[in-house]
């Protein structure tokens, strides 16, 4: 036999500490995940993980970055290092050097202008000079916070992504021991939320080491996000119905491209809040771009045969105006991207068999539609 | 009045129409933990309702599960099964496991649910499911094969048997005394009892928890329950089967006749009363234990377990069918490696594997039969605590409990499991070391605390709450 195996060892009582499961057990509660954080417990669980082989160990074994005597400031030289690593920058791309020299050097010249005219300023007159550095302070100190806010944005959103790999991985392996350490990090989005901490305490009752990781996994999607799950579901119904009300009532095209836009906007933030993401304007936007990439990834010419076979095969064409139809099938498309938004959010990824069918709300908005068609109808008779 | 009365008694009768009965087959050879396991599905089934501890037993996860109750049981004959005994020997101080079985019990559960079924809930509220359980010696399972072979057959076996270590030297007293005697001749009583007592005591020293040994047939010498001190069980095999012996009072022919009569009044009565109408079977294996005692008892182990199986044929062709003409419905096989507390979490997957192999023959003619298999480690009664030690300045886990045969807790990291079987030389206790931990303090048998009896719940009846 080839295998080098562990032989059995006993150990001294005194020297032994709970399962790094168990202390993991309870989240500490900072509020938004950073990717510093990430980084760092990710580095920490591969530390942790037992095996026995060679390769694995020196694959952990990172080298020392350690700063005798300041430890914060090499905390933070390998924070800056790993930062540099993630946003994976093509540094060698003429373009880039192009902008970066053009941003730096508007910014430059700002700066120079604005210290020389501040300076002529004073030269002038010491108050009206006061009154300007002030002025000059406050903007820096705006602009600052704001880039900062947008930063933490980017960085949550990211690391919701990152989560969602760690768990795609999770959800298939059938080792043990990382299952609850990955499911603390996304906990502590909820540690704020009342509705949510219930479950988690539940959660935390139930999960025991033996549990692999796929199936701590399974277990935080069945007990804890499964209610948000459904609260999301209720909101991407809500949205879907009101916007295909609102584009079959609307008397403009243009109207209710605006409408359906504003509606879609909104639902997926809230979808994100939901999800205890909080996104800014940058990470909005860039959320939203995600949603629409993996609407347009899920495959174009599936949707629309399977949404013309909907506006056709519910007999509605032959029953009721072109605008109703319409309204029902941007209301379709709303709990389509309202899905997706689902999916982009979710900081577990779905399992294979609880993964949001669309057909479902679909369903839904044609009932509810009929119904509120007749009423539609009588309005306007009447 | 005249009315809800009528729809009373419809409801009763709709009830009666949708209950459901499931008879549980809990196979296991001696010492693999069949009370154990028992008892402890029995708690978690009585207190399943409020029991945050079976997450994967749907029923109970989704709060269908509306509470559980043992029944008075179908068969009147048969005493009940004093899960309460058991429940008693682990709440004890110290807490211990409880005595081995002696004989046969059975145990009726009513569980009673919502359907998850749209149609069958609005035709009752509330749904009934009986569980019948059995439990028994393991040993009487080893007699199961015994169906299948003449006396000579089982002789030659048992021959061939006695040819290797160490049975070959636990055997030889008997041996001795069988060469000595001339089988195609008269006997009398005393040398028929002398034989099958020198067997006898072959067979328990084989049984010895050294050697460890469990293909020991027949059962009832190792387990005699109410059978103790009866003439049926005085008969042994013969090592060298005499040619042409027509005479019923020789040796030969009186040993002959005694194991027709205990294959027809033990064996078949026993199958026939209690095997018949299963419909789920758990085959509980005890890995570790081969692990400690060595490849023999390994060989030996798997032989059993592949005898015993090969009687409990799924399909129609089986011995079994042939012999009492009917129909044997097990659909579902769970093998389930136990103790799976006595070995560190990350090593279960192992563990897993290595009862996939080691039950591969069977597990293929299950599957071939048509029949759902799964494979499974789980612990009835979690004894001991996973904990983190550090060995060559890395974390590495291993379990704490306190073993059988000390006061003082131990903390170890038994061996890893192999994924696939190593060969006879390196069963030794330097690469394995599994302590028979005992059971944990408790101070109330609410839920026992257990490993992944949810899962072997959810395999076993998760279908039948639909």
């Amino acid at each position: 036999m080839t295998t080098k195996w562990q032989t059995p060892i006993i150990f001294d009582l005194d020297d032994l500490n709970a399962h790094p499961q168990e202390s993991n057990r309870r989240p500490q509660p900072p509020i938004i995940l950073s990717e510093v954080e990430t980084t760092i417990s990710n580095a920490e669980m591969a530390s942790n993980s037992e095996s026995f082989s060679n390769e694995n160990i020196s694959e952990t074994e990172k080298p020392d970055l350690k700063l005798e005597g300041f430890p914060a400031l090499a905390q933070l030289v390998e924070k800056g290092g790993k930062l540099w690593e993630k946003l994976s920058i093509p540094t060698t791309s003429p373009l880039f050097w192009l902008f970066c020299g053009l941003g730096l050097w508007w910014i430059g010249i700002l700066v120079v202008d604005s210290v020389s005219f501040i300076a002529a300023r004073f030269s002038n007159n010491f108050l009206i000079g006061l009154f300007f550095l002030g002025l000059f302070g406050v903007i820096i100190v705006s602009l600052s916070r704001l880039i900062w806010a947008a930063w933490q944005d980017f960085l949550a959103l990211k690391s919701v992504s990152n989560l969602q790999t760690e768990g795609q991985d999770l959800l298939e392996s059938k080792n043990y021991g990382q299952g609850i350490s990955y499911v603390s990090k996304i906990a502590r989005f909820y540690t704020q939320r009342q509705d949510v901490k219930e479950r988690l305490d539940h959660f935390y009752m139930t999960v025991n080491d033996s549990h692999s990781n796929s199936e701590v996994c399974a277990l935080f999607s069945k007990q804890v996000l499964k209610e948000l799950d459904e609260q999301a579901h209720r909101l991407i119904l809500k949205q879907s119905k009101e916007t295909a009300l609102l584009v079959a009532l609307s008397p403009r095209a243009f109207l209710s491209t605006i409408l359906t836009l504003w509606s879609t906007i909104k639902m997926i933030r809230d979808l994100a809040t939901l999800y205890g993401g909080r996104p800014g304007l940058i990470s909005s936007i860039s959320l939203i771009g995600k949603v629409f990439q993996s609407l347009i990834y899920a495959g174009v010419s599936e949707h629309i045969a399977q949404s013309v076979s909907d506006l056709l095969g519910g007999s509605l064409l032959s029953v009721v105006s072109a605008q109703l139809a319409q309204g029902v099938g941007s209301g379709i498309l709303t709990a389509r991207v309202g899905l997706h938004a689902m999916q982009t959010c979710r900081p577990l990824p779905f399992r294979t068999d609880e993964r949001p069918q669309w057909q479902s709300i679909a369903k839904e908005i044609w009932a509810s539609f009929k119904s509120s068609d007749f009423s539609f109808g009588k309005t306007k008779t009447a | 009045m005249a009315i809800s009365q009528w729809r009373q008694h419809f409801d009763e009768a709709l009830n009666r129409t949708l209950d459901r009965t499931v008879r549980l087959a809990v196979t296991g050879l001696s010492r693999s933990g069949k009370t154990v396991f028992i008892t402890s599905l029995v708690q978690q089934l009585l207190h399943s309702a409020d029991n945050p501890h079976l997450p994967f037993f749907k029923v109970a996860g989704e709060g269908r599960l509306r509470g559980t109750k043992p029944q008075s049981q179908p068969d009147l004959h048969i005493p009940a099964f004093r899960y309460d005994v058991a429940l008693e020997a682990f709440l004890a101080d110290p807490p211990r496991f409880p005595e081995p079985t002696n004989g046969i019990s059975e145990i009726r559960l009513a569980i009673r649910y919502k359907s998850s079924n749209k149609i069958i809930q609005k035709l009752s509220k509330i749904n009934t499911l009986y569980v019948d359980i059995i439990d028994y010696p393991g040993e009487w399972l080893l007699d199961l094969p015994l169906l299948e072979w003449s006396f000579d057959e089982w002789s030659r076996q048992i021959a061939l048997l006695c040819d290797k270590s160490p049975r070959n030297h636990l055997s030889e007293a008997w041996r001795v005394f069988l060469d000595a005697v001339d089988v195609t001749k008269e006997t009398n009583e005393t040398t028929l009892r002398q034989a099958s007592e020198l067997y006898t005591q072959f067979l328990l020293a084989c049984k010895d928890k050294q050697q460890g040994l469990t293909l020991l047939q027949p059962g009832r010498f190792t387990m005699p329950g109410d059978l103790k001190g009866a003439p049926l069980l005085e008969f042994c095999p013969i090592l060298k089967i005499p040619l042409g012996v027509k005479k019923e009072d020789s040796f030969y022919g009186i040993m002959k006749k005694r194991y027709e009569s205990y294959k027809e009044h033990v064996v078949k009565k026993f199958y026939k009363e209690h095997f018949s109408n299963f419909d789920r079977q758990i085959v509980l294996v005890d890995v570790l234990k081969t692990f400690n005692t060595g490849f023999h008892t390994f060989v030996d182990m798997r032989e059993a377990i592949h005898l015993v199986l090969k009687s409990f044929h799924y399909g129609k062709s089986g011995v079994f069918n042939r012999l009492f003409r009917f129909q044997t419905k097990v659909d579902k096989l769970l093998f389930a490696a136990t103790k799976a507390d006595h070995i560190t979490p990350n090593q279960l997957p192992n563990l897993e594997r290595f009862l996939q192999l080691m039950l591969m023959q069977a597990n293929n003619n299950a599957r071939f039969e048509g029949v759902e298999t799964e494979t499974l480690a789980l612990s009835a009664l979690q004894c001991t605590t996973p904990v983190s030690a550090s060995f060559q300045g890395k974390p590495l886990s291993c379990i704490k409990g306190i073993p059988n045969d000390s006061e003082k807790p131990l903390a170890i990291f038994p061996g890893e499991i192999p994924v696939e079987i190593p060969p006879p030389e390196d069963w030794t206790t330097e690469r394995f070391y599994f302590v028979d931990f005992r059971p944990p303090l408790l101070h109330d048998a609410h839920a026992l605390p257990h490993l992944r009896m949810d899962r072997a719940l959810e395999f076993l009846l998760g279908d039948k709450f639909s």
